[in-house]
């Protein structure tokens, strides 16, 4: 088929596509969305992504006691990016910026809410 | 009005140790899903393009350290081909690209320059595309092409689903030792 074509039947495809489908197709290809972002995509993250997730929260040793570490988590099969990034997730209430981006893992999610 | 489905038929060449060309022969190929792969997951081989696909193969085998190369070849074929080779696909790439950005600014307003990799907008483009198998120029560093380069050196064919590969056509077109 030509290219073209396929171009012309994706636009047509994602016209008809809603915002929470369209996110979840980034996030299901590894786009990695800001806090506030993620959650816009709360129930995709939790009816696909967590669905299966174990997971044990502490308060970071850190003196910024806003955080939250994530120990001992895991995924289902669905997230292979996952299994990659154990790690310290943030509130959503606190912007990921330059100035903290260190402080912040691949993968954010609102703990707060 | 859509044409008809034309299917495209490529020879890929992939080279391997001996005990992977032997499980390959044995089981068909794996899918890479890491997230450094250079056009997403799928199977990778070289193909005719920039410079000889067979030494690129061998090249490619020899960097990751085997002791005793093969080379395969295989055909593969599709009806959805993705070829930046090309300026159509160029042309198609962008054309997709520029529609992704567009929905993350609308779709995810507080996320800025966060696209962690490249492997997704190629993983996305694929998806909305439906392709089947993407070709694409590349510059690869090897034993002989040690500069860092954004001139591409070789060409890579990426294939999103075994069902594309006709392992039944597979062949060990060299075997050798280091």
């Amino acid at each position: 088929m030509n290219i073209k074509d396929l171009v012309i039947q994706a636009k047509e495809r994602i016209s008809a596509m809603s915002g929470d489908e369209i996110r979840a197709k980034f996030i299901q290809h590894g786009y990695v969305p800001s806090a506030l972002d993620m959650n816009l995509c709360r129930s995709f993250y939790e009816k696909e992504k967590y669905s299966n997730i174990n997971l044990s929260l502490e308060v970071s040793s850190s003196n910024k006691s806003n955080y939250l570490a994530i120990k001992n988590f895991s995924f289902n099969e669905k997230n292979k990016l996952g299994t990659e990034c154990p790690g310290t997730f943030y509130p959503a209430n606190i912007a990921c910026n330059d100035a903290n981006f260190n402080l912040c893992t691949k993968y954010e999610m609102d703990l707060a809410a | 009005m859509l044409k008809g489905n034309e299917i495209k038929i490529y020879i890929g060449y992939h080279g391997t140790s001996r005990e992977s060309a032997a499980l390959i022969q044995k089981s068909n190929f794996n899918r890479s899903i890491n997230r450094s792969e250079w056009l997403g997951s799928g199977v990778y081989f070289f193909t005719d393009g920039i410079k000889n696909p067979r030494d690129h193969a061998y090249e490619w085998a020899k960097c990751r350290d085997c002791k005793q190369i093969s080379i395969i070849s295989v055909l593969v074929s599709g009806t959805k081909v993705l070829d930046t080779t090309n300026q159509e696909g160029i042309d198609a790439y962008n054309e997709m690209r520029d529609l992704i950005l567009e929905q993350e600014k609308e779709w995810f307003p507080n996320t800025k320059n966060r696209w962690e990799d490249n492997t997704t907008m190629w993983e996305l483009i694929a998806d909305y595309l439906k392709i089947e198998i993407i070709i694409h120029n590349l510059y690869i560093k090897n034993s002989i092409a040690k500069l860092n380069s954004n001139v591409p050196n070789t060409t890579v064919m990426c294939v999103k689903n075994n069902d594309n590969i006709d392992i039944g056509s597979l062949e060990i077109e060299f075997i050798g030792v280091i």
